[in-house]
């Protein structure tokens, strides 16, 4: 059963991994080269934004991988009204938990080209002797970000269901409203305790708000 | 409700924004208007409060305060008993006997030598602003017996490590004034009164990992002697070609802002772009050579030194003759080369971890995820 569902979210998801993968493995070295043509190499403060850049694209592709393979299922089988998942002769709940594995198994697709491509990103840089390359420290960040990012979309997705959409929208203009509003008024915002709750630990997202350096100290 | 087609194209942008959402620099890195706004308003109150504290200190000065108001060993704080409620008289009871055991840990036999003779003013104000906030702060002031001193203020919330951080503070500044004067001017007229803590070691392990200067990188590779050089311990003939090489000399013209003078513009090219060592030279000459490792990191081995010596250790430090390198040996009753090399290990122990979550961080990213997972099972459509 769990190799079926497996099987058609692949199917599903294929061509949306493969650019997953593709980004996960060219922007790297991308980012390395063209960083490290523009900045002195022999400065650790150049090196280091450099590294930075690369971290935060790391970060903006696990979000988008997350809810990419989130949604997509559910929109596909919304579409056709669940008929196809209803009748099948298990409970919705196992169905669900199915669906979940299934996709937080296939993060691991992009995770492994972040990997290999972190590692021939920084292969010949020239980095200077007190910094170091982290290419696996960043796969594993990367991978536990994704499925965090993955079970939230996916929550709201299944909790929420055809108005998954609209509660999100709603979330960022209740969002963009507060902080319009405290900008206007002159408080501050509530907003930065929230983010602050959610980003650092135990928050859910605070592998997001931790150190995105492909090379570092 | 929608299609297919149409959820997708809502959902993308949603999700596009949302990844820019969380990805948006921390507050502690950039700042809003309504951030800015708040910081603006709250640097009034605190410039307030500060015009406040000083004008009441010079009025406390005038009037007659009992010389030893709170005291513990030989550290004395005088305050107007008047003007400080019971709340913040237990802070500071327990503030200035906390102080007092950490000044008496770090100084030991020498104690009394390091507070000097000195004594400390306290001062409360309080405010209250628009919307009925509550605004504390508490300056505290150094007087020694031959004037002058220093001041410095806690502000709210008002807790007892704090004011014992801040009496600390003063402390080490008391304590200055008996340690040789050759120390002083090394250290940056700053002598640490209680143990660094992981944070400043943290700051002296990145401050040796992130410089440009040559001796620094052979230091954090093992070389001792280079430790020495870049914490200016050894006798310099020239800073530059000892402290940096040729592509550092670049580095430093690099840091330099750059001239608008069109010739000067030139000369910069030269060194920054067609990499000419000797123009980068004649460039990095034209100003003070940045010293390798600051002054933090000079502190640290101070303070290592003290407490590496024992008890006894501070009583050396101020009858101690001779260059920094032998003071600070003296000091810590063990040869230099012991003493940097340890506190070179005890720096890069404090690194900070590198990318790789903590297991903390993904036992929570996996509680969360299972949480998350769960709960999407609990409803049918």
């Amino acid at each position: 059963m769990f190799r079926q569902v497996l099987f058609t979210q692949w199917k599903w998801a294929r061509t949306e991994l493969f650019l997953y993968v593709i980004a996960g493995f060219l922007v790297p070295t991308i980012i390395i080269r063209v960083g490290f043509s523009f900045v002195d190499s022999y400065s650790t403060s150049s090196v280091l934004s450099v590294g930075q850049y690369a971290g935060v694209f790391f970060g903006g592709l696990a979000m988008l991988a997350a809810v990419g393979l989130a949604w997509r299922p559910y929109i596909i089988d919304a579409a056709l009204k669940h008929v196809g998942p209803l009748s099948l002769p298990v409970p919705w709940a196992m169905f669900v938990r199915l669906r979940f594995v299934a996709g937080a198994v296939l993060m691991l697709i992009p995770t492994i080209a972040v990997w290999i491509g972190s590692i021939a990103a920084t292969a010949a840089a020239p980095i200077p002797p007190t910094l170091h390359a982290y290419p696996t420290g960043l796969a594993i960040r990367f991978y536990l970000s994704a499925l965090t990012a993955y079970a939230a979309a996916f929550l709201l997705q299944y909790v929420a269901g055809r108005n998954a959409t609209r509660v999100a929208v709603a979330i960022l203009l209740v969002v963009a409203l507060m902080e319009t509003g405290s900008a206007l008024l002159g408080f501050h915002s509530p907003m930065v305790g929230a983010w602050n709750v959610l980003t650092t630990w135990p928050g859910p997202f605070s592998t997001f708000s931790g150190i995105w350096m492909l090379i570092d100290v | 409700m929608f299609e297919r087609g149409a959820q997708t194209r809502v959902a993308l942008p949603c999700a596009l924004l949302l990844t820019l959402t969380l990805l948006a620099p921390r507050s502690g890195v950039s700042q809003t208007a309504a951030e800015m706004r708040a910081r603006v308003v709250n640097a009034r109150r605190i410039a307030k409060i500060a015009r406040d504290s000083t004008d009441t200190l010079r009025h406390v000065h005038g009037r007659d305060i009992p010389p030893d108001s709170m005291s513990a060993g030989a550290l004395i704080l005088r305050f107007d008993k008047e003007e400080v409620p019971p709340r913040l008289l237990k802070l500071l009871d327990g503030a200035v006997h906390q102080a007092w055991a950490s000044a008496d840990s770090q100084f030991g036999e020498a104690s009394a030598a390091a507070v000097n003779g000195t004594s400390i003013w306290v001062d409360r104000t309080s405010h209250r602003f628009l919307w009925d906030r509550f605004v504390e702060n508490v300056q505290l002031e150094l007087s020694g017996p031959g004037g002058g001193g220093r001041s410095t203020g806690t502000a709210m919330p008002i807790t007892q490590q704090k004011l014992a951080d801040e009496i600390l503070d003063l402390v080490g500044t008391s304590a200055t004034r008996a340690v040789p004067t050759n120390i002083v001017t090394w250290t940056g007229y700053w002598t640490p009164a209680r143990t660094a803590s992981d944070e400043t070691w943290k700051q002296v392990a990145l401050d040796l990992a992130t410089s440009n200067s040559s001796a620094t990188r052979a230091c954090y590779a093992g070389a001792i002697q280079s430790c020495e050089s870049a914490l200016g311990l050894t006798e310099l003939k020239d800073s530059l070609t000892e402290w940096y090489s040729p592509d550092g000399w670049r580095v430093l013209v690099e840091s330099y802002a750059a001239p608008k003078d069109l010739l000067a513009m030139e000369i910069r090219r030269d060194c920054v772009e067609k990499r000419i060592a000797a123009t980068c030279e004649r460039l990095a000459r034209t100003r003070p050579i940045l010293l390798p490792l600051n002054m933090t990191s000079r502190a640290t081995v101070l303070g290592l030194a003290i407490e590496r010596g024992g008890r006894q250790a501070f009583a050396r430090l101020i009858r101690s003759k001779g260059t920094p390198i032998q003071i600070l040996a003296a000091t810590a009753g063990i040869s230099a080369d012991s003493l940097v090399g340890e506190w070179r290990l005890r720096s890069l122990a404090q690194l900070p971890s590198s990318t790789r979550p903590s297991a903390g961080e993904a036992t929570a990213m996996l509680a969360w995820t299972i949480i998350f997972g769960f709960a999407a099972t609990r409803r049918r459509p």
